[in-house]
């Protein structure tokens, strides 16, 4: 897989303040990349510098091999940026809003036709073409932005909080949009503070706190990683403390702790001789209720990388 | 490909253009011209004007006591209409056009708008080009809604269609201006509050000079006696006066040349420059082109100078500068001006810091400095701007002499030795206060800190003297020209003392105080004052330049 989106040592300070601290990721073709961290991490700040409206402080970006310092001219071709923040023009209609950003494009007049009607469809606009930009709602907006992002075809989307300030149909309506992309073959590197709308649909998860990244690669190692190995929950009818002493004495068990009057076990050890730590507990007696592993979500583990570094 | 079908192509696109699109232009008229608002501009502009050519009639009338139409061709009186029109419309644009064009840029954005419209393919020029166009397109239509009233005008006679077609044309002109001073302000500062408050503030400073100097000519024209055989050349370039002005010709070097082109010629050439800064500080973009700008700069200071002298002091000038002396005078006064202003903006922004500061300034081919966007690039810029005026003056004082005093006698009346001493002098006087500008821009934090006190500067060294001068008279009641001792040798910090030399010879101790050197070398004081002081301000901007701190880059 090639890389689309190479970032290395990244660093923007603004006066004293370093909003990006040397960051370094990679991005590969067709990656949705989740962008995560709370506020004023420098989520936006990296995403515009890589679309070239920041200056970089220290290091560099290079989107598809170009870098974002030396061609920005071209790095603006093959990105489709949404910003977090956007207005529209007043007395617009929405096909003359996509028309002028077609051919702002230099895309030929002949070709703009069909591409906005494409886009529209895509972003579910097709009823709204004749109304004035404004009188949009802020989740058409939204979409209106991402269809005017998708006009001139580009090979990477930053999308940055798409989803923000959106009700929750508009926010699924997003989602599903995003979805389509993915199928569509983007290359996406979206950020968010909310991490639920972004499981679904990321394969690279990049974890960014106070100018640093934490963290960033696979989302499923990345859990694998933050969990430390599994979580085993199990319900008992009684004897819970009995129970706990015995699964402390198994092999592979790292750590027991009683939760929600459940026990929750750390087992790091090999996966597929997990049953024999019900095979324990039912030898020795106990009412086992239930037994299964439990499913970290991404706010998990986005809890559990970001600890100490947050507080 | 058939023969007709080649030249179909070959002729008819391109002569109607179509092909050509700015996707600016096309949104901003279809937003502008959407609803009622642009008609009912339209509208309230050609009811101004009405009322204004309805007032010129009656008053006329009223007082002439007839309404005859026999009486309208004595009176001129298609002409007074005209010229009330003309008027009316040129100040109408200087108001329109500012707010037209003020919030072009600032609107995209405080609409954040803008790093959308950056990130597309567009350039900074089409982007401004796309603005200012729209703005012109614009006002053009105002100006043909007039036409019907001009054509009223041309009904009563005593005007040519010819007339009224090139006032139009220098009302064009004039509009263009202002356009793109709007266009500007808009692309330099962030709220269109400011912008407009600039726009309308530079176009004030810009229509009310040369306004109140074309009406006075036009006045004397008419009821002075001045001569029509003499006009100022850059009369044309209000556009109050284009009724009268349109088809005049001003004499420079014994030439006749028509005051509407020379107008229209430098009024294309500003709009180009102030366009292409514009253009240059759009956010997100790199368009600096400061090879251009410095070159319509110095083309347009250099040939409105030339013209300027062969005009005013040609033969059969009013102005009476016929002395080779003052001549001088008059040169150097107009070099300083421009020059000087100019310091401030070119001798301040963020230096290298990769290369020691001397080195910038000093080594390296010169050629390239001066069109470089850095201060160093910009001191050498301003010493080819003073050079390139002295060559430009000398050019126009040799081709006067013949004109003025005979054959073989320009060397006699002007005294080329003392010029170039002089020039030399001056040179030095701004180079130094350039450098300090320079080292400004080493200490301050922000490139409006180091350009406010480079200003500071310059305005200190051309008044402590004259302040040393007056509080010399005032508190002892003595003649200052009988002044010595060491403090009065910053006199030759004084650039001022250099115009004395020329304007008066300095006598030692009778036009000036007893300076160290004899009057004759004068120049090799001030010459070497400020070669000190610009090494002396180079020498600490190379120390400061090191470390950091000094105006950032961008």
């Amino acid at each position: 897989m090639n890389v689309v989106l190479r970032t290395e040592n990244l660093t923007k300070c603004f006066g004293s303040l370093v909003a990006v601290n040397e960051l370094s990721f990679e991005v590969e073709q067709g990656d949705i990349m989740g962008f995560i961290g709370p506020n004023g991490a420098g989520k936006t700040t990296t995403i515009k510098m890589l679309a070239t409206l920041l200056k970089p402080t220290g290091g560099t970006a290079y989107v598809d091999g170009t870098n974002v310092l030396e061609a920005p001219e071209e790095v603006r071709k093959i990105i489709g940026y949404m910003p977090d923040f956007f207005g529209v023009y007043d007395d617009v209609k929405v096909w003359e809003y996509l028309d002028f950003f077609a051919a702002a494009y230099k895309i030929p007049r002949q070709k703009r036709q069909p591409i906005i009607d494409d886009v529209l469809e895509l972003t579910d606009l097709s009823s709204k073409r004749e109304d004035f930009v404004e009188s949009l709602s802020r989740g058409m907006k939204q979409r209106l932005c991402l269809a005017k992002t998708l006009l001139h075809d580009p090979k990477v989307l930053l999308l940055d909080e798409p989803a923000s300030g959106l009700d929750p149909r508009a926010r699924i309506e997003i989602k599903e949009l995003l979805k389509e992309l993915k199928s569509m073959g983007k290359t996406i590197l979206i950020s968010s503070h909310i991490l639920p709308e972004l499981e679904d649909f990321c394969n690279k998860v990049a974890i960014i706190e106070k100018g640093e990244l934490i963290v960033s690669g696979d989302v499923s190692l990345i859990m694998e990683q933050a969990r430390g190995g599994r979580l085993i929950e199990v319900s008992l009818v009684d004897r819970q403390e009995e129970a706990s002493a015995l699964l402390g004495s198994l092999p592979g068990v790292k750590a027991v702790r009683p939760e929600d009057g459940m026990l929750k076990v750390q087992y790091a050890g090999d996966p597929d001789r997990k049953h024999e730590i019900l095979t324990a507990l039912v030898a020795a007696g106990f009412k086992v209720q239930s037994f299964a592993e439990a499913e970290l979500d991404l706010e998990d583990v986005f809890m559990k990388v970001t600890q100490g570094v947050v507080a | 490909m058939s023969t007709p079908e080649l030249i179909r192509r070959l002729t008819l696109d391109r002569a109607l253009a179509l092909r050509y699109e700015n996707p600016v232009v096309t949104k901003e008229l279809r937003t502008r011209m959407r609803g009622a608002k642009a008609h009912w501009t339209m509208l309230a502009y050609i009811l101004v004007l009405g009322i204004c050519l309805l007032f010129a009639y009656d008053e006329w009338a009223s007082h002439a006591g007839t309404y005859d139409p026999q009486a309208w061709l004595q009176a001129r009186i298609g002409f007074r209409l005209f010229n009330v029109l003309t008027w009316a419309q040129a100040i109408l644009i200087a108001l329109i056009a500012p707010s037209l064009t003020a919030g072009m840029i600032t609107l995209e954005r405080e609409q954040q708008t803008i790093e959308m419209l950056s990130l597309t393919t567009l350039s900074a020029r089409n982007i401004i080009a796309g603005k200012a166009t729209s703005a012109m397109l614009f006002i053009l239509m105002l100006l043909a809604s007039s036409l019907p009233l001009a054509g009223i005008c041309l009904m009563f006679g005593s005007i040519s269609p010819a007339e009224i077609a090139v006032t139009y044309l220098m009302l064009v002109g004039w509009s263009f201006v202002f356009v793109s001073i709007g266009t500007l302000f808009s692309a330099l500062l962030k709220r269109t509050s400011g912008a407009s408050l600039a726009a309308f503030g530079c176009t004030a400073m810009y229509a009310f000079p040369l306004t109140s100097v074309a009406f006075g000519l036009d006045y004397a024209h008419r009821y002075g006696g001045l001569p029509s055989s003499w006009r100022f050349v850059f009369s044309g370039m209000s556009a109050c006066t284009a009724a009268a002005d349109a088809l005049g010709l001003a004499p420079v070097f014994g030439v006749r040349l028509p005051v509407a082109v020379v107008a229209i010629a430098f009024e294309a050439a500003i709009g180009v420059l102030l366009l292409t800064v514009a253009a240059s500080h759009l956010p997100y973009h790199r368009a600096h082109r400061p090879a251009l700008i410095r070159s319509l700069l110095l083309a347009i200071s250099l040939v409105g100078i030339f013209l300027f002298l062969g005009n005013t002091a040609g033969p059969a000038s009013p102005t009476g500068l016929t002395s080779g002396r003052d001549l001088v005078l008059v040169t150097f006064v107009a070099l300083l001006q421009i020059v000087t202003l100019a310091i401030p903006i070119f001798s301040t922004g963020p230096v290298r810091k990769t290369v020691p500061l001397w080195r910038d300034l000093l080594l390296g081919p010169a050629y390239r400095k001066v069109f470089e966007n850095r201060p160093p690039g910009g001191v050498w810029f301003l010493a080819l701007w003073f050079v390139a005026g002295c060559g430009v003056a000398l050019l126009a004082i040799s081709m006067l002499g013949p004109l003025l005093w005979g054959p073989g006698t320009t060397a006699a009346a002007v005294g080329w030795l003392e010029f170039i001493e002089c020039a030399v002098a001056l040179l030095a006087a701004i180079v130094g206060m350039a450098i300090v500008g320079v080292l400004f821009s080493t200490l301050a934090s922000s490139r409006q800190a180091a350009a406010a006190l480079t200003i500071v500067f310059i305005v200190v060294a051309w008044a402590v003297f004259p302040i040393m001068v007056a509080q010399y008279t005032s508190h002892y009641g003595y003649d200052w020209r009988q002044a010595d001792g060491p403090l009065w040798q910053l006199g030759y910090l004084w650039p001022g003392l250099m115009l004395l030399k020329v304007g008066t010879q300095f006598n030692q101790g009778v036009d000036g105080p007893n300076l160290w050197l004899p009057a004759s070398d004068a120049w090799i004081g001030c010459t070497t004052a400020w070669l000190a002081v610009g090494a002396a301000a180079l020498y600490a901007a190379s120390r400061r330049a090191s470390r950091p701190g000094g105006v950032p880059d961008e």
